[in-house]
């Protein structure tokens, strides 16, 4: 993780080639996906390349997605990397 | 989003359940394969989603690669919509007439709105236009708004101004009629009162002007009774248009006459009722009886369906037929004069309710000649007798004194 800005609650994380901009706990709109490696209402685990991001809370859902963007939506309690 | 949301239904898609040990997989392939999921909503093993009516082959085929299995929940949109109405072709056909029918109906005027100026009467602007084509239920290809307008002007050279706008299927008519030409002179004329009548003076009400009687002077038709020229005592005059009011008791005769023969109208037997429809200004009848011989009075109503404030151009009538013939009766005197005296009550109330004139003494005689009853009354009236004379000078001028005018 190279940079990472705040403001008013929305953070922009810029990674090598994934970039996720989360809006408050409710949202997070993920760039530079390679595949979705797990996928239920309390867990999303998408797949980066070099790792894992995994995303955990309550009523988790992808509301829309193409080759390399999705948005998840729902009560997002954490955020974690797989290496 | 709406328009999303609108798109997608029009195309149609489907809700459907992805059942297997990965349905991770099965979205990976859609997603590399460009085709658009979306309200994904994903538990163990299971996961629900939404897609195009025409992805469903190619979701199909994913599902064998992926080991997983496509549940068709729910349908939505036009297609489906369409297909489950299929085989009610009333429906369609319905459909097809109603679009036809308001197509067709949309070719016509259906109102015509008249925005004229004061003291313009809608009435004979209506059936000018009427005769130059224009009318509620005319077709609006066959109309010419520039002819119209110009040859308006030709007919009515009080119009000053027209402008007509199609606003869809209405038509708005906005005129205006030249100002009546005011009177050059009113404003810096000097005019004297001279009196309209004979009579006794009862009241003087001068505001502008100088009065040259007072009350209790009799004054004849046509004498001085104000002047507009008002003189004073350092020689000075001042010239004004007189204003005001001058009040006489004047003496004037009324004549109320009652034919002794009257034609009277008796109606013959029972009346006829002749019902029409009217689409598009074509009369259509709905019922078929002869129209009797001889003298016929006709009373015809008129039902027009009116939707938002507009009138349709379709309508019912009924035509009134009743047959009568004349008839005459010979007046007597007493009943003449009854209804002389009412005439002159009548009379009476109309000169004094429409007028400032005031009737103080009345005296009537009744009398008869070999055609008609009269009523011969003597009133005793007193009016204002008031008539502007204007005077024509040669340097005129608003409101200015003259020394040695």
């Amino acid at each position: 993780m190279k940079k990472i800005n705040s403001t008013n609650g929305r953070i922009s994380a810029g990674l090598s080639n994934v970039r996720m901009t989360v809006t408050d706990n409710k949202q997070i709109i993920f760039e530079g996906s390679k595949g979705i490696v797990e996928y239920n209402d309390k867990s999303i685990k998408i797949n980066s390349g070099k790792y894992l991001v995994a995303f955990s809370g309550r009523s988790l859902h992808i509301s829309s997605m193409n080759e390399y963007d999705l948005i998840i939506e729902g009560f997002i309690t954490s955020i974690e990397y797989i290496m | 989003m709406i328009v999303v949301l609108f798109l997608r239904w029009l195309f149609g898609y489907f809700e459907f359940n992805i059942i297997g040990k990965f349905p991770e997989r099965f979205l990976n392939l859609a997603a590399k394969n460009g085709v658009n999921l979306w309200d994904m909503k994903g538990s163990k093993g299971e996961l629900l989603a939404k897609a195009k009516i025409g992805d469903y082959d190619i979701l199909c085929s994913f599902a064998e690669k992926t080991d997983t299995e496509i549940d068709v929940i729910r349908e939505f949109g036009f297609p489906y919509l369409c297909s489950k109405y299929k085989h009610r072709t009333g429906l369609l056909v319905g459909l097809i007439i109603g679009s036809l029918i308001c197509v067709f109906l949309s070719g016509f005027v259906w109102k015509i709105e008249i925005n004229a100026s004061e003291g313009i009467c809608e009435y004979e602007i209506r059936n000018e236009l009427r005769s130059l084509g224009l009318y509620e239920g005319s077709k609006m290809s066959e109309i010419d708004i520039t002819d119209i307008e110009m040859k308006m002007k030709t007919i009515d050279k009080r119009i000053s101004w027209i402008s007509i706008n199609e606003i869809g299927t209405k038509y708005s008519v906005e005129l205006s009629h030249e100002e009546t030409r005011k009177n050059n002179n009113s404003k810096s004329a000097v005019s004297n009162f001279i009196a309209n009548d004979d009579g006794v003076i009862s009241k003087v009400s001068i505001r502008k002007g100088k009065s040259v009687v007072s009350p209790g002077e009799g004054v004849h038709e046509g004498q001085l009774i104000a002047s507009g020229i008002t003189e004073y005592s350092d020689g000075s005059n001042l010239l004004s248009d007189c204003e005001g009011e001058i009040y006489a008791v004047t003496k004037c005769k009324t004549v109320f006459s009652i034919p002794k023969e009257n034609t009277a109208i008796v109606t013959e037997g029972k009346p006829i009722v002749k019902k029409q429809l009217n689409i598009l200004g074509i009369d259509l009848p709905l019922t078929f009886i002869r129209t009797p011989d001889g003298n016929n009075a006709e009373l015809l109503n008129k039902y027009r369906i009116t939707l938002n404030g507009s009138d349709l151009p379709v309508g019912y009538s009924e035509r009134v037929i009743i047959p009568y013939s004349e008839k005459q009766i010979m007046m007597s005197a007493d009943k003449a004069k009854n209804c002389l005296l009412k005439r002159k009550k009548l009379y009476e109330v109309f000169v004094t309710a429409c007028s400032t004139k005031k009737i103080l003494s009345s005296f009537e005689t009744f009398s008869e000649n070999d055609k008609q009853y009269l009523l011969i009354v003597d009133y005793s009236i007193e009016k204002n007798i008031c008539r502007k004379s204007y005077i024509e000078l040669a340097d005129q001028k608003d409101d200015i004194s003259n020394s040695g005018t």
